[in-house]
């Protein structure tokens, strides 16, 4: 029997350390991917310990296990059809009262169950205690203490999962009404051989008794129905909550023998909340934090930047000296280093970005942010939790979208997603360098704040523009869990960063690495044509498009950047250095941006403000079409702000031109 | 300085920033009033308001800290003294 | 008023005071007044710095506010404060040291006096605070993040 196959899921609560347990057993093999049918995210690894292969499944977190929520509805399926070997139900010690709530519902459904008692430190701290061994005769099931975020316990957890010995599992009373009522719903089913054998009867009964939604599809149409009717009208809404408290009530008395809790004055979360959340000082220091994480991003990257843009620089001129096939080198040089190089200059921006947020979310801050936010955020018709995406879009698109997902309301997610592209992301950020420096010397700093500014004022009309005409609905209410103050630690916050920011270089790696060769392929055929000139496949190409944007003041190299940049976004300057024939050289190319007749100060707004507003690049595409499950919503999203930037970067120019700029 | 009187069925929200009172009853939709009473928010427990503003309020429940919004607040009905 | 809460409440006027100050002369001297101060007290031309400064000022004032109704509401702004005001200098500490690694690299010269703006070095005065009242507010008592 050694070495088949065992498979662990882990379930437990949002934030008790899940993925850091998760990481920590799995590393780097892992397969991130969607439950059937549902945005949920599902998430499998391998792992292996003490020479057995284990197969490790990440569970969404969860409260509870109803039919209310997708989160849920995929864990309980998983947990009944999937069929694991063992749940690891990962408990944060601070919050036992809430945890075991769902451990009970775990034990309901008849599947080997673990408990990692996690996050016992803050207990300590406070001053109570929790006495383990008790907790765990009381439970029935094994417990071990674990620190998920150093990896203290995880050995002895999973011994406990594969090897601990069966022993008497606690069995939650409901008080006489209730299971008397529970005995006569299973008698019922008992009778029945299309659903009940799938499922641990008492369970099936009690989410009769519940009126659980997924439960009651199941049972449409079945012969028993009528008589289950019966007996789930005697109580109506009230048995619902009737066993949540039973349920409560159970926990409590699990705990009473096994806690001490501790009399406490002021801790430090509630001191530094006083301040944070505080009516006048709440935005001020909201605002504080973001201009540092801003300063942040850009002046503490700039080393790695030059250092990353030396290196690619040599890199070109090593290529052109060493490689005699001109083609080849031309191909090496100009298409891929030029190409995917402008893109990784930025990665230690985005990096440092991404570092910032996690630390901030570790530390519990971000959600006194979204509290703080939401009274300005609400007027716009948004929640509080919608701004972490919009801080994320700074970086990247694709995380941001992807950080939707901790939106439940479908409706404020929707509308989150489409207007996220709007934040002017990273990728966008050379365009405003380019022209701004070409056209504003010396006012440089001025003119692309303005851009950022323009850009959030973009994406705060889409949201007002889309929740009042586009996405029906009601605003959805408001519920955010504030978890105590934390000192962040280095490992989780680098895990998070990197968890968003592999995003970024894969994005590199792929799209824009075809996307190079693709540009530099068009550029430089038909044979012996000079490079990126207009007699090449591109400068055709453009000549073609110039008249969509004429009116827009834009010629055909404009034309060529920007349908480059519906593949990426940090291809527009690398294509218009094509273009111009400067290559990498910026300055050269400010230079000949400024010869351009065609070129004005005027027509680089309105290319600056063009590439703000236009469709998102083709990474962002997918990723909104993943998101929102929907292709309608995706066109939507690209039509819609095609036309927005068509349009106002009409207007702009027209306008200009008859000031007389 | 607290109220002698016992104050029945007040709606969450219009108890001030500071006082203690008790969960009496839920008058939210299903999915709601399922989701606040499995987050703690259970008939007979006690609640503190932490703070009380304009949009959202801030409340302890069995030591766990919840930012809500005053839509909510106002369905959550609270005995208050 | 115990001795505590009047140290606590002289500390904060003086500090807050002073962040007040160098705040508005900041903020002032992003617009081109006060040259000859900004040149000797070595005052970044950041606008936004300055008014950072101001908010930590404010925060500090806060403390005298409150302290004598609320003597916990009086620390928990204190204690903000303090950490307010050290957070800020650091990350200047670490922005400077960026500038400087670029700088080498990039063969220039090294201006280092330049980094020490009145958010680091007014920072000095409240890890004087955090000395003094390092029983009360002390780190350890957060936890480390679990997830």
């Amino acid at each position: 029997m050694i070495n088949e196959n065992i498979t662990l899921a882990l379930a437990g609560n949002p934030n008790v350390g899940k993925t850091t347990l998760f990481n920590s057993l799995t590393g780097a093999r892992q397969h991130v991917g969607n439950w059937p049918g549902v945005t949920v995210e599902k998430k499998i690894g391998t792992a292996s310990h003490k020479g057995r292969d284990l197969t490790i499944v990440d569970l969404p977190g969860t409260y509870s296990l109803s039919a209310y929520s997708l989160d849920e509805i995929v864990t309980r399926d998983y947990i009944l059809k999937g069929r694991p070997d063992s749940v690891i139900h990962i408990v944060d010690a601070s919050n036992l009262e809430r945890n075991l709530y769902l451990t009970i519902q775990l034990l309901e459904l008849d599947v080997n169950v673990v408990v990692a008692l996690n996050m016992y430190d803050i207990v300590k701290s406070r001053g109570d205690s929790i006495d383990v061994d008790m907790l765990s005769k009381n439970l029935g099931l094994p417990v071990v203490e674990t620190v998920a975020s150093t990896g203290e316990g995880v050995d002895d957890l999973i011994d406990a999962a594969l090897e601990a010995p069966p022993m008497e599992r606690f069995k939650p009373f409901y008080g006489e009404d209730l299971e008397k009522r529970i005995s006569a719903v299973m008698d019922i089913l008992r009778n029945d051989d299309k659903v009940a054998p799938r499922f641990p009867l008492r369970w099936l009964a009690i989410k009769v008794l519940e009126e659980d939604k997924e439960v009651l599809k199941l049972l449409e149409g079945n012969e028993l129905e009528p008589r289950l009717r019966a007996h789930m009208d005697k109580g109506g809404e009230n048995t619902e909550l009737e066993l949540v408290n039973r349920r409560y009530e159970n926990v409590r008395c699990i705990m009473s023998e096994s806690c001490r809790l501790s009399e406490n004055g002021l801790d430090p979360s509630d001191m530094l909340d006083k301040v944070v959340t505080n009516k006048y000082l709440g935005i001020p220091i909201f605002l504080a934090m973001m201009w540092a994480a801003f300063e942040l991003t850009f002046k503490a990257a700039e080393p790695f930047t030059i250092m990353i843009d030396k290196f690619f620089n040599w890199l070109i001129v090593w290529i052109s000296n060493n490689i005699a096939h001109e083609q080849l080198a031309s191909l090496l040089g100009d298409g891929i280093v030029g190409g995917v190089g402008s893109v990784l200059v930025f990665v230690p921006n985005i990096f440092i970005l991404f570092l910032i947020i996690s630390l901030l979310e570790d530390s519990g801050y971000l959600a006194r942010a979204a509290f703080v936010m939401d009274k300005v955020m609400s007027r716009i018709g948004l929640h509080g939790k919608s701004f972490i995406p919009l801080l994320i879009g700074f970086g990247c698109s694709v995380p941001a979208i992807m950080a939707c997902r901790s939106i439940e309301d479908s409706r404020d997610r929707l509308i989150t997603i489409l207007s996220t592209p709007f934040i002017t992301c990273g990728a966008r950020f050379p365009v405003y360098v380019l022209f701004a420096g070409a056209f504003f010397v010396g006012a440089e700093g001025t003119v692309v704040f303005s851009m950022y500014l323009l850009s959030m004022l973009m994406a705060i009309l889409s949201v007002i523009l889309l929740s009042k005409f586009v996405v029906k609905g009601e605003k959805s209410p408001f519920i955010l869990e504030l978890p105590p103050y934390r000192m962040p630690t280095m490992r989780s916050a680098v895990l998070h960063m990197w968890d968003r920011g592999k995003m970024y270089i894969k994005k590199a790696g792929t799209i824009i690495f075809m996307g190079a060769i693709i540009i530099w392929v068009l550029a430089s055929f038909p044979q012996g044509v000079e490079y990126g000139s207009a007699d090449s496949l591109v400068g055709m190409m453009g000549k073609v498009l110039e008249p969509l944007i004429r009116p827009l003041g834009f010629d055909w190299k404009i034309a060529v950047a920007l349908t480059l940049g519906f593949v990426a976004k940090e291809i527009v300057v690398g294509s218009l250095g094509t273009l111009y024939g400067t290559g990498e050289n910026d300055d050269l190319l400010r230079d000949q941006l400024r010869a351009d007749p065609n070129m004005t100060a005027l027509t680089s707004v309105g290319v600056m403000v063009f590439t703000l507003i236009y469709v998102p690049c083709l990474a962002t595409v997918a990723i909104i079409r993943k998101e929102t499950n929907s292709i309608r919503w995706t066109l939507f999203s690209i039509a819609y702000s095609m036309s927005l930037a068509w349009v106002i970067t009409f207007v702009i120019y027209r306008v200009g031109l008859l000031l007389g700029y | 300085m607290h109220c002698t009187k016992l104050v029945y069925d007040m709606p969450l929200s219009s108890v001030p920033e500071g006082r203690d009172c008790v969960v009496n009853n839920l008058s939210a939709g299903r999915g709601l009033a399922r989701r606040l009473a499995e987050l703690g928010f259970l008939l007979g427990t006690k609640l503190k308001v932490n703070r009380s503003e304009g949009g959202a309020m801030i409340v302890s429940i069995n030591g766990q800290r919840f930012a809500l919004s005053r839509g909510i607040a106002k369905k959550i009905g609270v005995k208050h003294f | 008023m115990d001795s505590d809460t009047r140290l606590k409440m002289a500390f904060s006027l003086i500090v807050g005071g002073l962040y007040l100050v160098f705040g508005l002369v900041q903020v002032l001297g992003s617009f081109g007044m006060f040259a000859s101060l900004i040149d000797t007290l070595n005052i970044d031309d950041n606008l936004f710095g300055g008014f950072v400064l101001l908010l930590i000022g404010v925060v500090y004032l806060f403390v005298v506010r409150s302290i004598k109704r609320d003597s916990i509401e009086g620390s928990a702004f204190l204690f903000t404060g303090i950490f307010l005001s050290l957070l800020y200098a650091s990350i200047n500490l670490v922005i400077l040291g960026a500038t400087l690694l670029s700088a080498l690299l990039e063969g220039e010269s090294l201006g280092v006096f330049q980094g020490i703006t009145p958010i680091v070095y007014l920072g000095l005065l409240s890890l004087i605070g955090l000395y003094i009242w390092r029983s009360t507010f002390s780190f350890s008592r957060l936890s480390k993040a679990g997830v």
